[in-house]
């Protein structure tokens, strides 16, 4: 049985963990000795989370298909059901619109939907309206899909829909408010 | 006040603190570093508190619109934002043309905790200009206001020393190299017993922000504080996982008006810089940290013999 979301989470984990030189790291180095014996530190006073809550919440599957709109879904990503992505379309343009939180878990997901949009897309619109919570992965992944549609050049093919002020925060500290076209609804986006 | 006689080509950067006591004699001391900076046709940025810069302005008259002014107080809340102002300032220089800037990160009014990152800030400072040239960074300190062993301090961290009345000398109290490189990592103390401790991994991220964010907004954070403080801590988490065997050790205390969150991880940070360099806008990794500085009032990072700590500070406003 096809299980694209478990494949994913898999992916996701086998890349964080690996030994290779952390990206946030200047310069190549070996990474920590995650066997080897750890020197005295402080421990937690007490766990907050059983293991029996990190097993309470379940995979799901994917419910690929198309409604009678040309609507696709993927349905629900990650172990937290914390991340959907559609792809939908405004006359020629595709809206991406994505629905929950970003972060290290879900970002691969929104990539691998994204990576679904045809590469010759002139103008990409991707809705983050509903999108609660975005992180550096996140960004990550949108960055990656700016050089993909737009050659990484200054014209405004890819277009942002943010319409909550702690995404817009993450972007304008992180210098991409001015790199990404903003725009406070779908329509202004697809239009502008 | 006297000034260098050798060209800026050959002096490399002139990183000087220059004691002073009291305002009246620090207005006109910059004011006379401002006008000579101009005249010679260097670029002039000064960073000082509100009260301070008015000052200057009114006595700088017509001269002040050609001086760049930021106020310290909101630039260099975080001092760890202080280098990256520094470095725009100085990217956008022509070659050979000189830079003045005036920057006062140590006040009295510094709680101990920023002004610790300030005095780390002063250090990275020497490594992150090391290879410029042209660059006169004056950084006045109080005399009148300031412990002693702060200025014991910051004679060991500016290769050059000046007052009103002695003009910038090499100053022999100065450690450059490992010595100094030790003073950016003092150790912090302990989280008080009250704290609380949680244990990320990659499953409960998610979790852990929930739990942050519920504590913030306990602790009485506005809601937009409430969001950048999760944001960053987030960020911090993320790299211990993802970096440091896949766990990181969470702490979360207040003290007095300011929630602090804590992530000890395996990871080790080998760039004593990270996160005081704006990312380019086409990377595709290595955010985390600038984030964290841009939207906390204050982050210290330390490593220690078993990876690296760092600690997030968000003040609650009256």
């Amino acid at each position: 049985m096809h299980r694209p979301q478990r494949d994913m989470q898999l992916g996701a984990k086998a890349g964080l963990l690996s030994s290779s030189p952390p990206p946030d790291q200047a310069g190549s180095r070996a990474g920590p000795d995650c066997e080897g014996p750890r020197s005295a530190r402080r421990r937690p006073r007490g766990r907050l989370f059983s293991r029996s809550a990190a097993r309470a919440s379940s995979a799901t599957s994917a419910r690929p298909g198309t409604d009678r709109l040309g609507r696709e879904s993927i349905g629900k990503v990650g172990m937290d059901e914390a991340l959907q992505v559609h792809l939908e379309q405004s006359g020629d343009v595709p809206v991406v619109r994505v629905v929950g939180e970003v972060d290290l878990a879900t970002a691969p997901g929104l990539r691998d939907r994204l990576a679904e949009v045809p590469a010759g897309a002139r103008k990409v619109v991707v809705d983050l309206s509903a999108v609660t919570f975005l992180d550096s992965s996140g960004l990550s992944v949108l960055v990656a899909t700016w050089k993909r549609f737009c050659g990484a050049g200054p014209d405004s093919c890819l277009r942002l829909v943010v319409t909550r002020p702690a995404i817009q925060r993450v972007l304008e500290v992180t210098g991409l408010a001015h790199v990404f076209v903003v725009f406070p609804t779908v329509e202004q986006a697809v239009q502008g | 006040m006297t000034t260098l006689r050798e060209p800026f080509a050959t002096r490399g950067f002139c990183h000087e603190a220059f004691f002073y006591s009291g305002s009246s004699e620090l207005v006109p001391a910059v004011e006379g570093f401002v006008r000579e900076g101009v005249s010679v046709g260097d670029k002039v940025l000064v960073v000082l508190s509100r009260a301070k810069t008015d000052l200057l302005r009114t006595v700088l008259g017509d001269e002040a619109d050609r001086v760049a002014f930021a106020d310290m107080d909101v630039v260099g809340a975080n001092p760890a934002r202080i280098i990256p102002l520094w470095r725009s300032f100085i990217d956008v220089l022509t070659p050979g043309e000189g830079a003045r800037g005036v920057g006062e990160p140590v006040t009295a009014s510094r709680p101990p905790a920023e002004l610790a990152e300030c005095q780390v800030h002063e250090v990275l400072l020497n490594i992150a200009f090391a290879q410029t040239t042209g660059f006169w960074l004056l950084c006045p300190y109080d005399t009148t206001e300031l412990a002693d062993e702060v200025l014991e301090e910051a004679r060991h961290s500016h290769a050059y020393v000046g007052s009103r009345n002695h003009g910038p000398s090499a100053n022999r109290h100065y450690l450059a190299g490992v010595s100094s490189r030790s003073r950016i990592n003092q150790r912090l103390a302990d989280p008080p017993v009250r704290a609380e401790h949680i244990t990320a991994d990659l499953k409960s991220i998610g979790a852990v922000r929930k739990v942050i964010r519920e504590r913030a907004i306990a602790f009485g954070l506005g809601a937009f504080a409430v969001e950048d403080f999760v944001a960053a801590t987030h960020e911090v988490v993320v790299n211990s996982v993802a970096h440091g065997c896949g766990r990181g050790e969470v702490s979360i205390w207040a003290e007095d008006d300011r929630l602090i969150c804590e992530v000890r991880g395996e990871g080790r940070l080998d760039d004593p810089l990270v996160g005081r360099r704006q990312p380019a806008v086409d990377s595709e990794h290595g955010r985390g940290l600038w984030m964290a500085n841009q939207l906390c009032d204050l982050v210290q990072i330390r490593s220690v013999p078993d990876g690296t700590v760092v600690r997030l500070h968000m003040r609650r406003q009256p």
